[in-house]
């Protein structure tokens, strides 16, 4: 590079027009860098650096801890107070009356030891939150049958509830399993599934539940609204689990090694999400912009 | 005396926007023809040169300094032009770049005409010619080396090639040059 002809070749190519960017071109980049500058904070370099977790994963990642916050904060409200929560009253309402008063107090220990119910050391909800007289929602026909007249009625409940529990089960294992099959991570937006009906939350203290509840009773009283809380509180552990699950497939995504990005981009093609292919080239290409794509691994990644 | 361009970017990186002003006005002018001359059309060449600025910007934060600044700019640069040249289907890099398809031979003898103002014009108009028909791989590995000064190692590892490759495209790049600006 260095013979006579090259620096003569060099010459006259500096002699060719030199060409500048337009200005309004350098004042867009100039703009960006000063609009950017103070969005580098020094913690996130770092951690891009020693974890690689870049700042792209942060929007699911917080979707996923919103949505286990969200859930966790219902759940509690729900067992603290029974009948928070927003569901509208089933039609069940009306076949399951509720009893007028709630049960007292003292009687919810001996009825437990009838019962024969175990207990646990999970919060309790207060006696007075749960009782259901002050609900709206329950016709006030219903309000007058007597709680002795409604424990068979509720027991019966109880049991179809737990049946349709048993029902639904293999669906969830189901969904469970589909969800663990597909390749590509994702934030799954479940729709809890409904509440059990209102009468059978709010039924009164001194009904003893059935042996065969699904989880144990609560340890203040083992009311109707106890036990349903016990399916209640599986499920939010099963939120809790499936939100954790869902934080590690995507902490397991976020992976810095960009051929194997390459190759989930791959699978989408493959798999025929384009759209989502695109997006995830496109963040590949902001985050990887130093990254040479092989031309084989492109053939599999490019835009269709 | 002045600061490296590495600490310029880390620099910034660090939150000086003086600091990344000073690099952009050293870079502006050899990156823009880098790439001007490589698509040729002047709309898609600053289109393209400022979305590879907005990517230096936005890997401010990954930049390490362990090459040279340009050796990344240009790396950038290259990987931006690569998506763009796939994207209307050319191929990169041809497998037998060191050939000569496709580079038209360049206007017969040095000109007789008597002037010789218009004859260095005309000179300079045929190794625009001439550079502009360049294979992709040949053009890119002149204009690296003129515009970036990146040396041959640093054009290898710009273009994710190897040393024999670059200087081998280099050295064919040049050749036709001269000739086309009749220097042979």
């Amino acid at each position: 590079m260095t013979d006579p002809g090259d620096e003569k070749l060099s010459r006259r190519y500096r002699e060719l027009a030199r060409d500048e960017p337009p200005a309004h071109a350098d004042a867009a980049i100039l703009a960006a860098a000063r609009e950017n500058r103070g969005q580098t904070p020094e913690s996130a370099r770092d951690d891009s650096r020693v974890t690689g977790v870049r700042p792209r994963w942060m929007g699911p990642v917080s979707i996923a801890a919103v949505l286990v916050l969200g859930i966790g904060v219902s759940l509690r409200m729900q067992m603290e107070q029974p009948g928070v929560e927003t569901s509208a009253p089933s039609s069940s309402a009306t076949e399951y009356p509720m009893p007028a008063e709630p049960a007292p107090v003292e009687e919810v220990p001996k009825a437990r030891d009838q019962a024969g119910m175990r207990q646990d050391a999970a919060p309790a909800p207060r006696p007075k939150l749960a009782a259901p007289a002050a609900k709206p929602e329950v016709p006030a026909g219903a309000k007058r049958e007597s709680p002795a007249g409604a424990t068979p009625q509720v027991r019966d409940e109880v049991k179809q509830l737990a049946k349709r529990k048993d029902a639904t089960a293999p669906q969830a294992r189901r969904r469970d399993a589909e969800a663990d099959v597909l390749a590509e991570p994702q934030v799954v937006i479940e729709q809890p599934p409904a509440p059990p009906p209102a009468t059978m939350r709010a039924a009164p203290a001194q009904i003893t539940a059935p042996a065969a509840a699904p989880a144990p009773a609560p340890q203040a009283g083992v009311s109707a609204g106890g036990v349903a809380q016990a399916p209640l509180r599986a499920k939010r552990e099963g939120f809790a689990d499936r939100a954790a699950t869902e934080s590690r497939r995507i902490a397991a995504v976020a992976d810095p090694d960009p051929n194997r990005e390459l190759e989930r981009i791959a699978l989408l093609r493959e798999a025929g999400r384009h759209a989502e292919a695109d997006r995830a080239l496109e963040e590949f290409r902001r985050r990887h912009s130093e990254f040479r794509i092989p031309d084989a691994v492109w053939e599999r990644v490019k835009p269709r | 005396m002045g600061e490296t361009d590495e600490q310029l970017m880390l620099a910034y990186a660090g939150g000086d926007a003086g600091a990344f002003e000073r690099l952009y006005a050293k870079h502006k002018g050899p990156l823009f023809r880098y790439v001007l001359r490589s698509v040729k059309a002047r709309g898609e060449a600053e289109e393209l040169y400022q979305d590879i600025w907005m990517k230096v910007i936005e890997a401010r934060a990954r930049y390490v300094a362990r090459a040279k600044f340009t050796t990344w700019l240009y790396t950038v640069a290259h990987n931006r032009l690569v998506d763009h040249w796939r994207a209307r289907g050319l191929t990169v890099v041809a497998s037998t770049d060191d050939e000569d398809s496709g580079v038209p031979e360049p206007a017969a003898a040095p000109s007789a005409e008597p002037h010789r103002v218009s004859e260095a014009r005309e000179t300079l108009e045929r190794l625009s010619a001439a550079l502009a028909a360049l294979p992709l791989a040949q053009r890119e590995a002149f204009l690296l080396h003129h515009e970036g000064e990146l040396t041959v190692a640093e054009i290898a590892a710009a273009t994710g090639s190897n040393e024999e490759a670059a200087k081998s495209r280099l050295r064919y790049a040049m050749n036709k040059l001269r000739e086309a600006i009749g220097d042979d």
